[in-house]
């Protein structure tokens, strides 16, 4: 009886589920008239070909920028936790094969991280994705070549303050169109150039923007990785 | 029955999949493992219900047909960048509690 | 191109239950990567590309890192 309890709420919960969402959320394929309107509208208006970039950094830019504020506590959170521990003293690496591997596919990664920042208004990408990957490339330097590589190389100081960089510039582009008197994060209606669209520079602020978010997230998940593989004493 | 129009539902099993873990764990990591199960089912839920209107990705000169809706690509990416430094948080709290739990168990002993 | 999302389905379903019912915590995570992988390939099926390369990145490589050094520093394969 006990053990089957957890079943029986779980299949009682579906049901509910099924019979509340039913011929709404599960089924149904139209379209709602906001996303249409971006659908409609969204080049016109923000000038980059990749709508999801457009929903995240123009239309819904705020989001966004409330969203770094949660991953940079969930940094500070995680830092602080492991603020007592020390980094342990094997600093040896993974097999040769590894160490061999692993330097030849960075570059690949790393130039791959870089063109999903750089390109994340024309196709899938962005910022986020960029960041991530890069805090991948410090992942696989921890396990090629242990972490007291990784430390000499960008020590945690300097990812913190690049952290603070990337969040600086945020709230910069974030408070700049209040000056000429539009809402915050405003990006064509307050006299940003949105330029051609399909091109690089294309978009007004939203290029910016993603290249801070990159370097922002890939300090704070690399700071994350990094305080979570030290051990306590 | 187009086999698209199923995702929703699958998301469904998966969210009550990692609930029904969440229930019957009792080990911090395997909490914070299945909750992602059930968030990963919410998200799949959410992408698939939109991903089944539109013939194309979201993108200007990509697509061949009706472009599908955006919205719910940009609200989920959010939603999966912030359950990972969730994830993140919860492990760094599962080892801190395994941490205290130790040190309370050899100081027992003594 | 039905049988290949229908397979994916299964797969889907079949790695999460195996990572919710997994006795050792090493198999959970490597079932819950692959329950990432196969969730970006549907996502990239159902027109998401975006947040395929997000999940893809990130279920894959940013959160199971993060779960195996949890592992390594809970006691290993245990409970």
């Amino acid at each position: 009886m006990m053990r089957s309890f957890p079943l029986l709420l779980i299949a009682a919960l579906g049901l509910l589920l099924v019979f509340a969402l039913g011929d709404s959320l599960l089924t149904g394929t139209e379209i709602g008239p906001v996303a249409q309107h971006y659908l409609d509208n969204g080049v016109a208006e923000t000038g980059v070909y990749n709508l999801v970039t457009a929903v995240l950094l123009d239309y819904r830019a705020l989001d966004t920028l409330l969203e770094s504020a949660v991953i940079f506590a969930a940094a500070a959170a995680v830092w602080s936790l492991m603020q007592q521990r020390r980094l342990p003293d094997a600093e040896g690496g993974l097999s040769v094969a590894v160490r061999t591997l692993i330097p030849r596919l960075l570059p690949l990664l790393l130039v791959y991280s870089v063109h999903l920042a750089l390109f994340g208004h024309l196709t899938p990408g962005g910022g986020f994705q960029g960041g991530v990957v890069l805090s991948v490339v410090s992942v696989l330097l921890i396990a090629a070549f242990g972490t007291g590589y990784e430390y000499r190389l960008i020590s945690p100081n300097t990812k913190s303050r690049l952290e603070l960089l990337g969040g600086g510039i945020l709230v910069v582009i974030a408070l700049a169109p209040l000056v000429v008197g539009a809402a915050l994060l405003t990006n064509g209606g307050a006299g940003f150039p949105l330029g051609q669209p399909g091109s690089l520079f294309s978009g007004g602020t939203i290029p910016v923007l993603s290249l801070a978010i990159f370097v922002k997230v890939a300090a704070a998940f690399s700071l994350i990785l990094y305080s979570l593989l030290k051990k306590g004493s | 029955m187009d086999v698209l129009s199923l995702g929703p539902w699958v998301g469904l099993a998966l969210f009550l999949i990692g609930l029904y873990g969440l229930l019957t764990s009792r080990e911090m990591t395997r909490i914070v493992m299945n909750l992602t199960v059930a968030e990963s089912g919410v998200i799949f839920a959410l992408v698939a219900r939109a991903g089944s209107g539109g013939q194309g990705a979201p993108i200007v000169g990509n697509a061949a047909g009706s472009m599908v809706a955006p919205l719910p690509h940009a609200l989920v990416l959010t939603a999966i960048v912030i359950g990972a430094s969730l994830t993140a948080l919860g492990l760094s709290l599962a080892q801190g509690t395994h941490e205290l739990e130790r040190n309370a168990g050899s100081g027992e002993e003594q | 191109m039905t049988l290949a999302i229908i397979l994916l389905y299964g797969m889907a379903l079949a790695a999460a239950l195996g990572a919710v019912l997994a006795s050792q915590r090493l198999t959970a995570v490597v079932l819950l990567s692959v329950l990432s992988i196969t969730l970006a390939l549907l996502y990239s099926v159902f027109h998401a590309p975006d947040v395929a390369i997000t999940e893809a990145v990130i279920g894959a490589g940013v959160v199971t890192a993060v779960y195996l050094i949890t592992i390594a520093r809970t006691g290993g394969d245990t409970g």
